[in-house]
């Protein structure tokens, strides 16, 4: 899957990260912040045991001092290092955070009270419900709903997206958020959330990590690596008898080194980083998650729902064509069609007014001249219309007009139903236009299938995700579109409700499901979803029941959410392979080490040829501190993924993360054994 | 995790407690040296795992070892059961789901190797410090003829 690099993308060794990176892993040596990693907090606990021992033996004149000192300075830098990588993925974080927290200076709000008068405030006094007035070249001063107007807005502050926005009065495009500038017209604007709990700053603490708590998944690594930890001290531990036994008593430097090379420091030290490193990625994306639970629910999901329109299909479809029934002129229906659409804001709605004017001359009428009163369309009756002086206009799917027609006691003529029939078998979208209880005809809407479509679903179908289309199209028009397309399965003439009970029943199977949604229609799908991806442009109901808001508003990018979830389960996968693997290098480095002074043939376990006992065990320990530092670029980048199924994968990440956790840490060790010996450090 | 933690720490614990106590522990191996830690590390194992053999040369009919190896019996036969069966009724309560490609599946010759690998490579982590001290070492001193 290709994951385009995005414009906000940062070098990953940012100098300025860097340095603040480099403070804050001193500040998290605090004991209570290292208790939540309980495996680098055995480490610290080791660190500070060394160290006092170090002092003390220097009073009493005993051990090595300079073994023993450099020991305990690379068991510190253990624990700093995984400090910096957990500090450096924050780092990434809090840049994000100080850029948006300039968008969101002081700025004026003018407020219009309800006799008309127009007040200017500080934007940090409105408060939810007030409405306020934005003209071109002002800033929005909060977050909410354009009640009146239509504006071009640059929103680049928040989606680094620099082409402006149309946002206008009704409708789903109507969610403005406060910090973008109004580039054209004026819009009223009615607020909807309070200074302190806006999307802006929801969006700061978010990136910042202030909220992060620790996911499922990581909690239930944290319990392995917690277990196997208790299982290496426990024969570390026991080794100090077994050790007296046999004569070859080990110094307390020594045996903690052999702990602390033995318990997995590489996978504890990089965890909570890649769990920051994946949030950030979606960051890149221009995706928020609201939790890092729903970054990993995203590399599990099973099932993806996309919306048709939009999503599958260029958002809009055209009128192509006018099918009359019999005894009406398509003049006649183009005449209805074109005035049962002029109300009508949406795309389609305009396209039929395009072409009544280009084929039939029909000019546009000015709504408020013809004294007509506009039905809207509704997702019950799922029609809309007009009613004026005694004509009475509607137009819909196909199902909705024949229960209208068969309450005003008539029915559609068959050549209508065969007209919807040949529209829809052709993947068209056939609108029935009825005027006073009689059928005139079908509106032939043309859906057009994104490029590149199918062969994305073709990926996902290799991931094991099914996908399916939902549409408010009827079944034989979304058969002919899912076929072109590509997706696994459809559900048709799809009203919120069905989307609901379908995510239910997904669920109820066990499987994981994941949306896309910018209606307010689709919020209680969006919340009920495992992983609900809410559009910016969308309505504020959607963006609060989601866990993820997409600030392009792309619905595609839902295909690269659950890439960037893969990515991140597998990183974390691929890491804690790779750290148990490495044990097998260090113990045929350590043991022969402790014990070849008293017994000699145990060299033979030295299959590395280390120089001496010291620089085995100096070795291991460096090598141990240093693959941190080493593997910080891949706990931020993530593992490389491709689509292909779990198994190959699987077999793929462990050759070379099981394998090569084997191999090197003896080409690792043994190097800086050489190097070490070189400039006589042991 | 717990299941996994009992056995070393059964095995390991009353093993180095063992060699730590000359009169109790150590009176009762026949052999010096690797040979003798062996035989204390194999009573122990042996009776964790419910195996019930004995390493020869070890007299083992002592109030401490009579007594510590039941103990090590009887948490390795009940102490194991009890993580197994809370494992099996955690399972029990799961849903099914339905295999996809995306799901790993357990019958291929891959599952085996990871499977095996997982086994061997915990075991021997916990296990190789110790066996490097007896067995290991032992065969090691063999080899240039030394014996106990």
């Amino acid at each position: 899957m290709a994951m385009t690099p995005n414009k906000n993308r940062r070098s990953l060794f940012d100098p300025q990260i860097m340095k603040r990176a480099a403070v804050d892993a001193l500040v998290k040596l605090k004991p209570a912040t290292m208790m939540r990693n309980p495996v680098m907090f055995i480490v610290e606990v080791g660190s500070v045991l060394t160290t006092v021992l170090l002092f003390t033996d220097k009073l009493r004149h005993q051990g090595h001092f300079s073994f023993d000192l450099q020991i305990t300075l690379w068991l510190w830098f253990t624990v700093l290092f995984a400090n910096f990588a957990e500090a450096m993925a924050e780092g990434r974080g809090k840049a994000q955070a100080d850029a948006l927290r300039r968008a969101k200076s002081e700025t004026t709000a003018y407020i219009v009270r309800s006799g008309g008068a127009v007040e200017e405030v500080p934007s940090s006094q409105l408060r939810v419900d007030d409405v306020v007035r934005v003209v071109a070249g002002q800033m929005i001063p909060g977050d909410g709903e354009v009640i009146e107007g239509v504006a071009s807005v640059d929103e680049s502050a928040i989606t680094g997206e620099s082409a402006p926005v149309i946002r206008e009065a009704g409708g789903d495009r109507s969610a403005v958020t406060g910090g973008t500038r109004v580039l054209s017209d004026v819009i009223t604007v009615r607020i909807t959330s309070n200074p302190g709990e806006t999307f802006l700053d929801r969006m700061i603490a978010l990136v910042e990590g202030a909220e992060r708590q620790k996911t499922p998944n990581e909690i239930a690594l944290n319990i392995l690596l917690s277990g196997l930890t208790i299982i290496f001290l426990l024969a570390v531990v026991t080794l100090q008898p077994f050790a007296v036994y046999s004569g070859a008593k080990q110094t307390v430097f020594v045996l903690i080194s052999l702990l602390v090379c033995l318990i997995p420091t590489t996978i504890g030290g990089l965890l909570s980083a890649i769990g920051i490193a994946g949030m950030d990625r979606l960051v890149q994306h221009n995706v928020l998650a609201t939790s890092g639970r729903a970054v990993e629910a995203a590399g599990d999901v099973n099932t993806l729902l996309l919306d048709k329109t939009g999503t599958i299909t260029i958002g809009n479809r055209q009128a192509s064509g006018f099918i009359p029934a019999p005894g009406v002129t398509a003049a006649q229906l183009a005449d209805a069609a074109q005035l049962s659409s002029l109300p009508d804001e949406t795309p389609e709605g305009r396209s039929v007014v395009v072409l009544a004017k280009e084929k039939y001359g029909l000019r546009g009428r000015e709504l408020a001249q013809l004294d007509a009163q506009f039905i809207p369309f509704s997702a019950t009756t799922r029609m809309s219309g007009l009613d004026m002086d005694g004509r009475s206009i509607r137009k819909g799917a196909v199902d909705a007009l024949a229960r209208y027609l068969q309450e005003a006691g008539s029915s559609l003529p068959s050549e209508v139903r065969d007209a919807v029939e040949t529209v829809a078998r052709s993947g068209g979208t056939p609108l029935v236009v009825a005027e006073n209880g009689r059928a005139l005809g079908v509106i032939h809407l043309k859906d057009v299938v994104k490029g590149g479509m199918k062969e994305r679903f073709d990926q996902l179908r290799a991931m094991g995700i099914r996908t399916v289309m939902i549409t408010g199209d009827n079944p034989l028009t979304a058969a002919a579109i899912a076929r072109e397309a590509g997706v696994d399965d459809f559900l048709a003439e799809a009203k919120p409700k069905d989307k609901m009970d379908l995510i239910k029943r997904e669920q109820a199977e066990g499987k994981l499901v994941a949306m896309t949604g910018d209606g307010t229609n689709d919020a209680p799908a969006l919340a009920q979803a495992d992983v609900g991806v809410a559009m910016n442009s969308g309505t504020q109901a959607a963006k609060e029941a989601g866990n993820m808001v997409d600030l392009d508003s792309n619905p595609t990018k839902l295909i690269e959410i659950v890439a960037i979830g893969k990515q991140l389960l597998m990183t974390r996968g691929a890491l804690t392979t790779f750290s148990i693997s490495n044990d097998i290098a260090k113990y045929f480095a350590i043991i022969p080490a402790m014990f070849a002074g008293v017994f000699p043939v145990l060299n033979a376990l030295n299959i590395m040829h280390l120089h001496s006992s010291e620089s085995a065990i100096l070795s291991a320990v460096i090598f141990n501190a240093l693959i941190i530092v080493a593997l910080i670029p891949l706990a931020l980048r993530g593992v490389s993924y491709k689509a292909m199924s779990a198994a190959a994968l699987l077999q793929k990440n462990l050759l070379v993360y099981g394998l090569g956790g084997i191999i090197v840490p003896f080409l690792g060790i043994k190097l800086i054994d050489i190097l070490i010996t070189a400039i006589h450090l042991a | 995790m717990l299941y996994l933690l009992i056995f070393p720490l059964v095995i390991l614990g009353f093993s180095a407690v063992t060699v730590l106590l000359p009169n109790l522990g150590l009176a009762s191996r026949a052999n010096l040296g690797p040979h003798g830690l062996s035989e204390i590390l194999y009573a122990y194992t042996s009776a964790t795992g419910n195996n019930g053999s004995a390493f020869a040369g070890l007299n083992a009919n002592t109030h401490w070892y009579n007594t510590t190896l039941g103990i090590a019996m009887f948490i390795g036969r009940f102490l194991m059961l009890i993580p197994m069966l809370a494992i099996a009724g955690n399972l029990a309560g799961k849903k099914s789901i339905p295999a996809t490609s995306g799901t790993f599946p357990v019958t291929t010759p891959l599952f085996t190797t990871l499977l095996t690998g997982v086994i061997v490579i915990v075991g021997a982590l916990t296990f190789f410090p110790v066996l490097a001290l007896g067995p290991v070492l032992e065969h090691l001193l063999m080899n240039v003829g030394k014996s106990y």
